[in-house]
């Protein structure tokens, strides 16, 4: 019950972070902003002046598809470079936000009211960006070592599960055997991500510098309080896919062939993406909620 | 021995002879008893072959393909083109496969074995042991038939490539010494290659095969006897006319389901057998429905199916290498447990592998040397074939909204290919596996399909017709198809064959430009029709339309030559048609009309699929914003949600 009614109130109050919400939305916003801008080039360049532009508008069409693979290899690679250097800026930037976002959080529960401080929202939020961004940029490096472990973990099981499955008569037990190889490595993937949130959370709620030390603690943290520890953040996981399933509901069931129709499925996605910026919000909360209630210990400096 | 029998013949051996037509006497006569060795992963074998020499020469020497000794080691031409890699299945450690033949009979007496000579007639690499030569004591003249007596044991490979075995899987396919073909007065026996299948002799083939009890075997033809025998074995004989070859399979771990199929115009009266590996239970009724569907639509559209039978066999998952591999009367198709319905690999194997029992089975034509002959029109056959039974769009893929034609993924594969090879080559002879894929299968089956949009469909089908009717049970070659078509369209159609078989080259035309000029008044000094005097012009008149000078340039940016038509559309709504012969690099088209163009469009209902640009066929006066629009809005939101997760 604890539980729940922690993963309530991260949801609540991740509703009351409306600013919060929109700084993540935007940053996200630029980015995919720059990959329209390539796109757009690239397809008007395509089938700007072509009617098949026209046919494509009403239905999807393999064999443009096809052409466009093979007659503009050169602008999909030049996306494809921007993306791969896009998503390493959009990490460091979202390494810098982690910070804002914890302590503009964690600052509220210190103390009771945003509105009775000086501190405009802004301010707070980037102190906290500033603060925090190299201590956290040392977790994202320290990371690593988190990663390659639950790597060798997942590819022993892996081996564990192959010696009962790998050789079976039975092709559907194989296959169910992948089904189980992708659950266990999201699992891994999940726990390894929680860990991660928590060290954050640590780091910020006890103005920790020693990062690696943190790292350390908030995994004998987590395995101590595994039971709720986990079931808040697949509380949040399933959260995620009812936005999911919600989603691509709206969007098969949604027709886009005229600008009217194009827009209003282009602001179910931004909704869609702004309810993650939501969700991401919801899960610090209600974890650093659920750190708070845990005795601390804190580091001596 | 003492042997009981269990069953003496599920059916009588009477199919039909006036339904299989054939063509005067047969060729080969085989009788072979194979028994299958599980723990030496090996069979043993003794057959007798009859051979007629139905040429007008005497023939001195007789020669063979031993095709599993492309298994033997790395050094043969199969393994050295292949690098022990089949369709993405790769050869295994310490896994080689090969025939002996321990003995060689004329049962006129005379030992043969030691005038048996590995030849290499196709690449003279020595160390290919996949044909031979044997020459005889005694030429064998025209018209006389000889008999011989050959022993052979075969060491099979682990399968990778077609045949051989996967735990207690077998698969036989090409396991016997099988007699070359004497064409136009030599023979025609090539190597065993990586590019190519089986050229053979019609005739009858009778054959014994012996397995340890358990095994469900299915194999060429009907069956017409089966023996249990006292040393734990059973006998299983099978037998079948009119065919060029025999393959057969073996494995415990089949379940056989077999099932009357009646079809009435044409009347068509086959037992379909499915050999279902027990783990792909659940794809029993789409094996059967998409084999039901291929009978039906090759037999309305070529001819009634004439054989008594035809067995599906489904592999396991480990032996998918046996996979999608035709045989006369039986073949492989493929398919894993589990894998959605609207993914329809699996039809499109099944209705293609039967369907080689016409191009191929029926029409034999030489796969060696014209692979497109049964590959190209196979595939033309079964995208027509998917199309009418899974939907034109939808016939390989409709998934989770998605969808995808037969048509367009094989138009794709020639769209992105290079131009290093035309269709019509020797099958070893190809610039690459990829390349010979493309052009024997897909170039090939969407220029049969550009053909017909440029006949007619009810043409296209009385030529496809005309030639199945014409050279089932024979061999024919590209010319005989070219004559067909001739024949029966009534046209010329060197130009377009000689073009698309023979050339590498691609076809693309495209719209190169539009625009519509605003046609000015007259200005300046002008002279009088009299006496040299002058007039002033320039002065508007108000009351004049506007005229505008409407240009469409169309060019061929490809070396190959098409007829097209050109479809012009005006901002008022006028359609004008056009065609142009396509000979020259390119032809302006002018219109003097008081409005504008809207677009211009070549080949406007997309019948040319031979063009490897649909894309820059046509072209708008005013750029259209809103189709990039939806695709980068949509791309961009995929992208915001990739990030999203990436940073969560």
């Amino acid at each position: 019950m604890k539980v729940i009614k922690i993963y309530y109130q991260g949801i609540k109050e991740a509703t009351f972070q409306p600013k919060i919400i929109f700084v993540l939305w935007f940053i996200n916003f630029i980015f995919g902003f720059i990959f329209f801008y390539l796109f757009f080039e690239a397809f008007s360049r395509a089938i700007g002046q072509s009617a098949v532009g026209e046919e494509l508008l009403r239905k999807f069409e393999f064999n443009f598809l096809f052409e466009f693979l093979a007659y503009h290899a050169e602008s999909i690679a030049t996306i494809f470079s921007a993306a791969g250097v896009l998503i390493l800026i959009e990490l460091l930037v979202s390494t810098f936000l982690f910070g804002g976002i914890l302590f503009t959080l964690t600052y509220q529960i210190k103390s009771s009211d945003l509105a009775n401080n000086k501190k405009s929202f802004a301010q707070l939020f980037f102190q906290g960006a500033g603060k925090f961004f190299g201590r956290f940029f040392r977790l994202l490096i320290y990371s690593f070592l988190l990663w390659i472990s639950a790597l060798i973990v997942f590819l022993l099981l892996n081996l564990f599960i192959g010696i009962f499955t790998g050789e079976a008569k039975n092709e559907q037990l194989f296959f169910y055997s992948l089904w189980l190889r992708l659950a266990i490595g999201l699992f891994i993937f999940f726990l390894v991500k929680m860990i991660l949130d928590y060290t954050r959370i640590k780091i910020v709620t006890e103005d920790s510098r020693y990062v690696l030390r943190s790292l350390f603690k908030t995994v004998k943290f987590v395995f101590q309080k595994l039971g709720k520890a986990l079931a808040l953040y697949y509380l949040l996981v399933l959260t995620g896919i009812i936005l999911f399933t919600i989603y691509f509901a709206l969007k098969f069931f949604l027709p886009s062939n005229s600008l009217i129709t194009i827009l209003v499925v282009f602001l179910v996605g931004q909704l869609f993406i702004a309810s993650l910026a939501w969700l991401k919000i919801a899960f610090q909360k209600a974890q650093i909620t659920f750190y708070s209630q845990q005795p601390i210990q804190y580091e001596s400096h | 021995m003492k042997k009981t029998v269990i069953v003496i013949a599920f059916f009588l051996f009477t199919f039909n002879q006036t339904a299989l037509a054939r063509q005067g006497q047969p060729i080969v006569d085989y009788r072979i008893k194979v028994r299958l060795i599980p723990q030496e992963k090996a069979i043993s074998g003794k057959e007798t072959l009859t051979w007629l020499n139905n040429s007008n020469q005497s023939v001195s020497e007789l020669q063979f393909h031993l095709y599993l000794n492309a298994f033997k080691n790395n050094l043969s031409t199969f393994m050295k083109e292949s690098g022990g890699v089949h369709r993405g299945f790769k050869r295994g450690e310490q896994n080689w496969g090969y025939i002996e033949i321990r003995k060689l009979l004329d049962t006129r007496g005379a030992d043969l074995t030691s005038n048996i000579e590995y030849i290499q007639p196709d690449d003279g690499n020595k160390d290919d042991q996949t044909v031979i030569r044997v020459r005889l004591p005694k030429p064998i003249p025209p018209q006389q038939k000889v008999s011989l007596e050959i022993e052979f044991y075969s060491k099979l490979p682990k399968i990778f490539a077609r045949a051989g075995f996967y735990k207690n899987f077998y698969m036989l396919g090409q396991w016997f010494p099988k007699i070359g073909v004497l064409w136009n007065g030599k023979w025609n026996c090539h190597q065993y290659h990586l590019n190519s299948e089986f050229f053979a002799d019609f005739g009858i083939y009778e054959v014994e095969m012996t397995v340890p009890e358990g095994y469900v075997v299915g194999a060429t033809g009907k069956r017409i006897r089966e023996v249990k025998n006292e040393d734990g074995t059973r006998t299983y004989t099978h037998s079948q006319e009119d065919i060029h070859d025999f393959a057969w399979t073996a494995c415990p771990d089949f379940v056989e389901f077999k099932e009357k199929f009646i079809i009435e115009n044409p009347r068509v009266e086959t037992e379909i057998i499915l050999l279902i590996h027990r783990s792909h239970l659940n794809q029993k009724e789409r094996y059967l429905s998409s084999l039901k569907n291929g009978i039906e639509f090759y037999s309305q559209n070529y001819g009634a199916y004439p054989y008594p039978v035809i067995t599906l066999v489904d592999p396991p998952l480990g032996g998918l290498g046996a996979g999608g591999m035709e045989y006369p009367t039986l073949f492989t198709s493929m398919a894993v447990s589990l894998i959605p319905r609207g993914l329809r690999f699996s039809e499109m194997v099944t209705i293609h592998e039967f369907g080689h029992n016409y191009w191929y089975g029926m029409v034999g034509s030489n796969e060696f040397e014209e692979a497109w002959l049964d590959e190209g029109i196979n595939s033309y056959s079964e995208i027509k074939a998917l199309a009418r039974y899974y939907g034109q769009d939808s016939s390989m893929l409709d998934f989770m909204g998605l969808k995808m034609g037969d048509l367009a993924w094989q138009r794709t594969q020639v769209c992105g290919s290079g131009k290093m090879d035309a269709i019509l080559k020797n099958s070893w002879e190809f610039f690459s596996n990829g390349s010979y894929s493309i052009n024997s299968y897909a170039k090939a089956a969407i220029m049969l399909l550009t053909l017909e949009s440029f006949l007619g469909e009810e043409t296209m089908s009385k030529i496809m017709r005309s030639y199945f009717e014409r050279w089932k049970f024979r061999h024919p070659t590209s010319k005989d198809f070219i004559a067909v078509a001739e024949e029966v369209s009534h046209q010329d159609l060197d130009w377009f064959f000689n073009q698309f078989l023979l050339s590498p080259d691609k076809l693309d035309y495209a719209i190169g430009e539009i625009k519509s000029l605003l046609l000015k008044e007259p200005e300046g000094k002008f002279n009088m029709e009299k006496g040299g005097a002058q007039e002033d012009k320039g002065k508007g008149n108000e009351q004049n339309l506007k005229m505008f000078r409407n240009e469409v340039v169309v060019v061929r940016k490809g070396e190959l030559i098409f007829p097209q038509e050109i479809l012009v559309e005006f901002e008022q709504g006028e359609k004008i048609h056009e065609t142009w012969d396509g000979k020259e690099r390119w032809k302006r088209f002018v219109y003097v009309r008081p409005y504008k163009l809207r677009s211009a469009r070549l080949d406007p209902e997309n019948k040319i699929l031979l063009d490897v640009n649909f894309t820059n066929n046509s072209m708008l006066l005013k750029q259209n914003n809103m189709t990039p629009l939806k695709y980068a809005l949509k791309l961009m939101r995929n992208i915001q949600t990739v990030l999203s997760l990436v940073c969560f």
